[in-house]
């Protein structure tokens, strides 16, 4: 027996195995329980999405090689504990500048009131506010998150508010152009302007 | 057959050839330096025409045919096929069980769009922060081998504050082969896919996409969100160069703020109240093991929730 004759048989098989297998799955199919809900129908994220995403990625990829070509990553003097850190600005990466900035906002509030600075029963960590700007500027950083990571229930109860009896109910699964929604997209604009601002903000007085 | 052999062979033989080069005996340096293009080349071209020819000679099928059956008589891998196919086809015509067809309609199908939608592009952030991972992931791999997260203060021959860490990176761009590529599009992808993530977020929050089957995937995202900004912090510190100093300085203040238990914090994020060798140790384990252990396991999640969910796209 040959080499491919050998194959032709084990091919033979494997069709066989196959389509015997398909047969008794077909028999014996069952509903899909995820796809009884009916609220799902929603773009596929394969074949679609995956078909968009990878032609973009080509030219990701080639924009990545180009940058890397062109504008080498920065390589700063050595740390060194013992000297003041003149240049570089002591600033962190770009996606952080916002943090930096409620840092920076919180203590500017500190200096322009004094009352805040001003020592609650006698304690030196403890002022009128009871907090140091430091602790401000970190809570509010928490704040913003936990303001992010509630958006669907935040949205939820807004639609209860402006309509009480559907409001919670009409939104449902619908994603909806920002036009036809103008209330969600005026507060994404306004989060985008004070990102902005406090980004800003981190670059004053360094 | 036998001709297919013969180049696989050859290729093999060259690949032997390049494997027992050490770099530190300078007649291979030498060599590796003259001909690790050259090889790199000689097997992509070596690749492209050995399928080239079998296609051309109508082999291609019955070689692809062999592996699988090799691997398939092994692994018996012909029940999960079949069984992926039958879940697709099932997952296809019950969404869309009148149009029998074996793909769903597209959105640009569905809404009758005569042209490509200009807002296409802000769908595939979520995709290409995802490749933006990948890629960070293989080029980080490759940094792995040469960075020393050694971050003591010591002096060099002139006096200067450095520190292994850095000196690893000084090798990393001037000497290492491929070195300074490999680094340069770790930061470049790196600060894309920060900047995809953001924007990621905000096209789900413009059209309305975390709302009701979606709200743990956003709650997910933002968990992804902080995780991709933690790997950024962490791998600014990793070279320990004066910028990664400044900003560490600055994340530790913001530690030790946190009320109550922000010594905690500090020790657990920077290995102490103080900037010292231990922190840059910290940050490597961060950035190299537990963040991407995190990350991984969140984003096979995430995205194995929007293929259940599919995607929601207005129109
Ligand atoms: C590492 C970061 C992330 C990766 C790799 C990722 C990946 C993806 C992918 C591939 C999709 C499919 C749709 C698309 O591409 O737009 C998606 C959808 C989604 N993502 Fe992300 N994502 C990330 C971060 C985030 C963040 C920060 C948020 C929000 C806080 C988020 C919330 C969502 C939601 C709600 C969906 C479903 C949207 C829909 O069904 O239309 N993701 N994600």
């Amino acid at each position: 027996m040959s080499e491919d004759d050998a194959a032709q048989m084990i091919y033979e098989h494997q069709e066989e195995q196959q389509s015997l297998d398909t047969i008794s799955k077909l028999e014996n199919r069952e509903e899909h329980s995820v796809l009884e809900a009916d609220m799902i129908k929603g773009e596929p994220l394969y074949p679609h999405e995956v078909t968009r995403d990878s032609v973009l990625s080509l030219y990701i990829i080639a924009l990545f090689f180009y940058l890397a070509a062109f504008i080498p990553p920065p390589l700063h003097e050595a740390a060194d504990p013992t000297a003041g850190t003149a240049y570089p600005p002591p600033l962190p990466d770009w996606y952080l500048l916002w943090a930096f900035g409620c840092l920076k906002v919180a203590w500017d509030i500190q200096i322009l009131i004094p009352l805040s600075s001003i020592p609650f029963l006698g304690l030196e960590d403890i002022n009128l506010f009871l907090m140091t700007a430091k602790v401000w500027g970190t809570l509010v950083q928490g704040l913003i998150i936990g303001l992010v990571v509630a958006v669907p229930f935040l949205d939820r109860a807004l639609g209860a508010v402006i309509d009480p009896q559907y409001g919670d109910v009409i939104n449902r699964g619908h994603e909806r152009r920002p036009i036809e929604d103008p209330v969600r997209a005026a507060i994404g604009v306004y989060g985008i302007a004070s990102h902005r601002c406090w980004k800003q903000v981190s670059w004053f007085n360094i | 057959m036998k001709f297919n052999k013969l180049i696989g062979l050859v290729i093999g033989c060259l690949a032997l050839f390049a494997l027992p080069v050490s770099a530190e005996t300078p007649i291979l340096e030498e060599l590796m330096r003259k001909y690790t293009f050259p090889l790199i080349f000689l097997s992509m071209a070596g690749a492209v025409f050995g399928v080239g020819y079998l296609y051309f000679t109508g082999l291609l099928p019955r070689v692809l045919f062999d592996t699988w059956a090799w691997i398939d008589e092994r692994f018996a891998l012909h029940r999960y096929v079949s069984l992926a196919r039958r879940e697709y086809y099932s997952v296809v015509y019950t969404l869309l069980p009148s149009t029998g067809r074996t793909i769903p309609q597209s959105h640009t199908e569905r809404y009758n769009i005569k042209s490509i939608w200009y807002w296409y592009p802000f769908y595939s952030l979520g995709g290409l922060s995802f490749f933006a991972y990948i890629i960070l992931t293989i080029t980080g791999i490759y940094l792995g081998f040469y960075y020393v997260p050694d971050g003591e203060f010591i002096l060099d021959e002139n006096g200067h504050s450095t520190s292994g860490a850095y000196q690893s990176m000084e090798l990393i761009m001037t000497q290492v082969t491929f070195g300074y590529i490999i680094r340069a599009i770790h930061h470049w992808s790196a600060h894309f896919m920060v900047a995809s993530v953001f924007l990621h977020m905000m096209r789900v929050y413009f059209v309305g996409a975390y709302r009701n089957p979606r709200e743990v995937n956003w709650i997910l995202g933002a968990i992804l969100l902080m995780v991709t900004i933690f790997f950024g912090y962490t791998g600014y510190l990793l070279p320990w160069d004066s910028l990664g100093y400044a900003a560490g300085a600055i994340g530790l203040e913001m530690a030790t703020s946190i009320p109550a238990m922000g010594p905690l914090m500090a020790q657990i994020v920077f290995g102490g109240t103080q900037l010292t060798g231990d922190t840059v140790t910290r940050m490597y384990w961060l950035h190299i093991f537990v963040l991407p252990l995190i990350g991984t396991v969140l984003i096979i999640i995430h995205m194995a929730l929007v293929w259940i969910q599919g995607e929601g796209e207005p129109h």
